[in-house]
């Protein structure tokens, strides 16, 4: 608008500087001034015409047209409440599923971590995993060019003391460039620099995380210089780091910093600073100006080939390939993308159903309003002026759908930001919305637009004028409709959706009967790490052996035993079976299996059943013969006769273990796994400082673990428990994808079946709709009712099947990349898809029912009476 | 023919497409040039058989910069006046080389055509 008036001026001004030139030569020719001004606008002609037509040739601005349109389709709008509102849901939840999928994605993927220009940092990951020894690191460090610093860090959990309570937190060893390399300053106090990590144990000094300073120390401003205990020894805090900052992983949240040269502090009796073939650290790299990454990551090879050459017993071959940070070097950047795509792909069906069918309700709109359209083109508008309308009216639908999926997408981000997956380990993320997801949920709302816009503006364009306005019903034409087509599509959308929630859900029932070996029922389970608290091996077996008499002289308590772990937690150990009587296999033959250590009573206490032999007794020493108890998997390892008495090794250098009994095979890590071969070797023989307590008692379970903890906090009030909770609660962790599986997948396949309900429904009533003439005249000439119930259902039928049809087709594509979280259900079950089929015909009928009965009431008296 | 032009139908297309080759020949030849100058030395040039008003050329100014054929800019006239220049693009100056070359078949047949009906001596 403000375009036009400019235009007008500028054409006025150029009229004037006409008129003023022609004056001028007229003047020169002699002509007096009157004259010479008459004589110029009687040749330049009619100023208005000439402005007119100049408004003519420019055309009504694009923008105006816009607005007016816009305020058109507010309008329209408007004056369907129900409809819009309905629509802006529905697109709000398609694109808000969308838009939180991928926030969480931004999240671990896109989003710059924040420090100083993250585009320049690099993980240098080892081939293998992405970790190196510390006197590498010094290496890599001393004789790189490439690279304006290098930087390590190790991820730890530690035991903070503070105000007499302790507690188990994760923190980072990190080198005194640390802050200094990502360009990260204290909000409070300082950073510990260069010199705080020269000697080690030198400079016993921490800095907190924002998180933690404000939930563990009430954001004290005077927190610096006061003295907190890790691991038991004195602590200075001298610094907290800035909100945002939390650390150089994406997935994990530490709620402290310490220099790595205090790690004998931190891991004490295990003192990896000097050990070359330790391979423990993460190593970050900032890439000096107009370095390319080939370019650094060629210069770190020819480091490593030189260390390869320099000790060729462990680093033979080493390869180094620089990586973005932040996913466990580029460790977990093949999962995550994984499990991203997958979770896209869901997003995507649900939106795409959304899709079609607003579709179809903005193709009944358009038939509903083809009246109104005939009237437009009768009198005089442009197809395309029609279908621009339209879709500025998808657009404003779109949009305002964009804007309750931001919302929605905002409040997952929050829930998800606060939510925490059932490991000790600090998983966690960062999700917020920032500019990338604004950017997609728009890109989505557009593209949703064109989807859904499209198809109605098309057909309100193809109105027969003459005789909609003259009344008279269109006749139902034969062949393919494209409602037909998109209730077609949306069949087999729900299909491929139904089939995978049914197959989730079908495989969680059976996870949760599947038998995994021991009892979670009736038993509680704690865990303490004694090496963190500095305990020694002599006061760590006194005090294994003394929690378990304490604990099972208490009332109610029916046994307890103490392992380094229990079954199914994340602390998984493994080592390789040498045989006795056994030729040796070759180094990639050679069996392994999982290992425990436990204490007698741990059988008795998980209800795991002994199969042969004896359980663990207080006969079994570290002076007596060593001795293990084995699961049936293992014992197959051993050929035929009787597994008892036979020996075997843990690694090759290992001492002769006889084992003394057999149990039933259980599960271990996953749920879905076969069986795998298990040592449980006694707890006297092998020492290890960290401890799992597991009680059973009648008791109610919260009961029973407060007996424990009491018991715990009798022998030592300064040990902090984690992981303590119901044994059952374990389960939580390898039923954890599942879950979350099923769950997204429960909401995502509801939602189909509402979908189709609708979608079905609304063609069978407009079919019905416009062919009661037909049906009328049909019943007039005597057609039965069975026969008018075969012509209205024929329809559904076919456009059933079809859908199904192709959605089975395509489940059996796409259903396989469920496999990894699906248990004791193929992903191909003729029984599931059977039954999506059956579920999606029920709906089908049930979406008809309506309709054919009232085809079924149609009264031709009725009908021809009024036309 | 071209006196008959303000008309409606196929006879303005013919004139605004003949106006429009005018514009673009006398940009090309005398550079940038106000409107005025433009339509003066159109009027010279047909010898004064074109006595239409000079208003009617500036939509057809307009098209032609809408085409991207022109482009104009204010600046200041030989005797100081304020006025908006034309000046041709590459674009206009392909086109009209274009134009010519088919201006010149057309005519050269209908010549052609004329001259055959005639006796040749």
């Amino acid at each position: 608008m403000f375009q036009r008036e400019r235009l007008d001026r500028e054409l006025a001004a150029e009229l004037d500087s006409h008129l003023a030139l022609h004056v001028d030569d007229n003047l020169r020719a002699g002509m007096p001034p009157e004259e010479a001004r008459r004589q110029a606008l009687l040749k330049l002609g009619g100023v208005a015409q000439i402005e007119e037509q100049h408004r003519q040739a420019r055309g009504i601005p694009f923008v105006e047209h816009l607005m007016r349109d816009v305020w058109f389709g507010a309008r329209t709008l408007r004056a369907s409440p129900v409809f819009t509102c309905v629509t802006i849901l529905t697109l709000g939840l398609g694109i808000g599923a969308n838009a939180a999928v991928f926030s969480i994605i931004n999240a671990a993927l896109f989003q710059p971590l924040p420090v100083e220009r993250p585009n320049e940092l690099v993980t240098i990951n080892r081939a293998g995993f992405p970790t190196h020894s510390y006197p590498d690191y010094r290496d890599f460090r001393d004789r790189n060019t490439l690279l304006a610093g290098i930087a390590a860090y190790r991820i730890s959990p530690m035991s903070l003391e503070a105000g007499g309570a302790a507690t188990r937190i994760w923190g980072y060893l990190a080198t005194g460039n640390y802050f200094d390399l990502l360009g990260v300053r204290a909000v409070v106090g300082r950073a510990f620099e260069k010199s705080d990590d020269l000697v080690p144990g030198g400079h016993p000094v921490l800095v907190l995380s924002h998180e933690c300073w404000r939930s563990r120390f009430g954001a004290d401003p005077q927190i610096v210089g006061r003295i907190v205990k890790i691991n038991g020894s004195p602590f200075t805090i001298v610094g907290v780091m800035p909100a945002g900052f939390r650390g150089t992983e994406r997935l994990l949240t530490p709620d402290l910093w310490v220099p790595m040269m205090m790690e004998a502090h931190i891991e004490s009796g295990n003192d990896w600073l000097e050990r070359r073939g330790t391979h423990n650290i993460f190593l970050l790299g900032r890439l000096r100006q107009n370095v390319s990454v080939a370019q650094a990551e060629a210069s770190l090879n020819a480091i490593a080939s030189q260390l390869g050459r320099e000790h060729p017993e462990t680093h033979e071959g080493m390869a180094i390939a620089l990586s973005p940070p932040g996913l466990v070097g580029n460790f977990m950047r093949g999962p995550v993308i994984g499990f991203s795509g997958a979770l896209l792909a869901v997003a995507g069906l649900v939106l795409l159903l959304t899709c079609t069918n607003l579709t179809g309700l903005l193709l009944a709109r358009s038939t509903d309003r083809q009246r109104d359209t005939a009237i437009r083109l009768a009198l005089g508008a442009g197809r395309l002026d029609l279908i621009r309308r339209s879709l500025v009216e998808s657009a404003l639908l779109s949009m305002a759908g964009a804007a309750a999926a931001l919302l929605l997408a905002q409040w997952v981000a929050t829930a998800l930001t606060g939510w925490r997956p059932p490991t000790d380990v600090p998983l966690s993320a960062h999700i917020a919305l920032d500019h990338r997801v604004l950017a997609y949920s728009l890109g989505l709302a557009v593209l949703s637009t064109i989807l859904v816009g499209f198809m109605p503006a098309l057909q309100s364009t193809r109105t027969d004028v003459v005789p909609t306005l003259k009344e008279e019903t269109t006749r139902w034409r034969g062949g393919w409709h494209s409602r037909d087509i998109i209730v077609g599509l949306q069949m087999v959308l729900s299909t491929v959706l139904l089939i995978g929630s049914l197959l989730v859900v079908s495989s969680l029932q059976h996870a949760t009967t599947v038998d995994v070996g021991f009892n979670p029922r009736g038993a509680v389970s704690a865990r303490v790490d004694l090496g963190l608290q500095g305990y020694d091996q002599a006061r760590a077996r006194d005090f294994q052996r003394r929690v378990r008499e304490e604990i099972a002289l208490l009332p109610g308590i029916d046994s307890v035993a103490v392992a380094n772990a229990v079954p199914l937690s994340m602390d998984v150990s493994t080592h390789t079976v040498y045989v006795e009587g056994q030729p040796e296999p070759r180094a990639s033959d050679v069996p392994v299996a999982i290992y425990y250590q436990v204490s007698p009573g741990f059988f008795r206490t998980l209800q795991t059943r002994l199969v042969a032999g004896r359980d663990f007794a207080s006969s079994d020493t570290q002076e007596s013969p060593r001795v293990a108890v084995v699961n049936q998997a293992f014992a197959q390892l051993l050929g035929s006769g009787d597994p008892v008495g036979r020996r075997f090794r843990s690694g090759r250098s290992g001492e002769w273990t006889e084992i003394v009994g057999v149990v039933q095979d259980g599960k271990y890590q996953t749920l879905s796994e076969a069986p795998r071969p298990v040592a449980f070797h006694s707890g006297a023989q092998w020492y290890n400082p960290t401890t799992s307590i597991v009680a059973r008692s009648s008791l109610p379970e919260g009961e029973a673990l407060e007996l424990v903890r009491q018991a715990v906090r009798r022998l030592d009030p300064s040990l902090s428990l984690f992981e303590d909770g119901p044994l059952s609660e374990i389960l939580a962790l390898p039923l954890f994808p599942a879950r979350v599986a099923a769950a997204l997948l429960g909401v995502f396949g509801a939602l189909a079946i509402v979908l189709v309900l609708v979608g079905t429904y609304g063609l069978m009533s407009y079919g019905i709709a416009q062919r009661t003439r037909e049906i009328c005249i049909r019943r007039a000439v005597g057609a039965s009712s069975p026969h008018i119930v075969r012509l209205v259902l024929g329809r559904a039928a076919v456009v059933w099947s079809a859908g199904v049809g192709v959605g089975a087709a395509v489940s059996l594509v796409g259903t396989p990349l469920l496999s990894p979280i699906l248990l004791g259900v193929g992903p191909r079950n003729p029984a599931v898809i059977g039954l999506a089929c059956g579920i999606l015909g029920l709906v089908t009928a049930a979406a008809c029912w309506l309709p054919t009965r009232r085809a079924l009431a149609a009264d031709p008296v009725a009908l021809f009476r009024t036309s | 023919m071209l006196l008959v032009s303000n008309m409606k139908g196929s006879k303005v297309d013919v004139w605004q497409g003949t106006l429009a080759l005018m514009v673009l020949k006398t940009l090309e030849t005398l550079g940038p040039l106000h409107g005025y100058g433009i339509a003066r030395r159109i009027e010279q040039t047909s010898n004064n058989l074109l006595a239409v008003n000079y208003g009617t050329l500036y939509p057809a100014l307009l098209k032609l910069e809408q085409e991207g054929w022109i482009t104009s800019e204010w600046g200041v006239s030989d005797n100081n006046r304020k006025a908006k220049f034309y000046s041709l693009t590459r674009a206009g100056r392909k086109h009209l080389e274009k134009e010519a070359r088919n201006w010149e078949q057309t005519t050269g047949i209908i010549a052609r055509f004329f001259g055959a009906g005639e006796p040749t001596s």
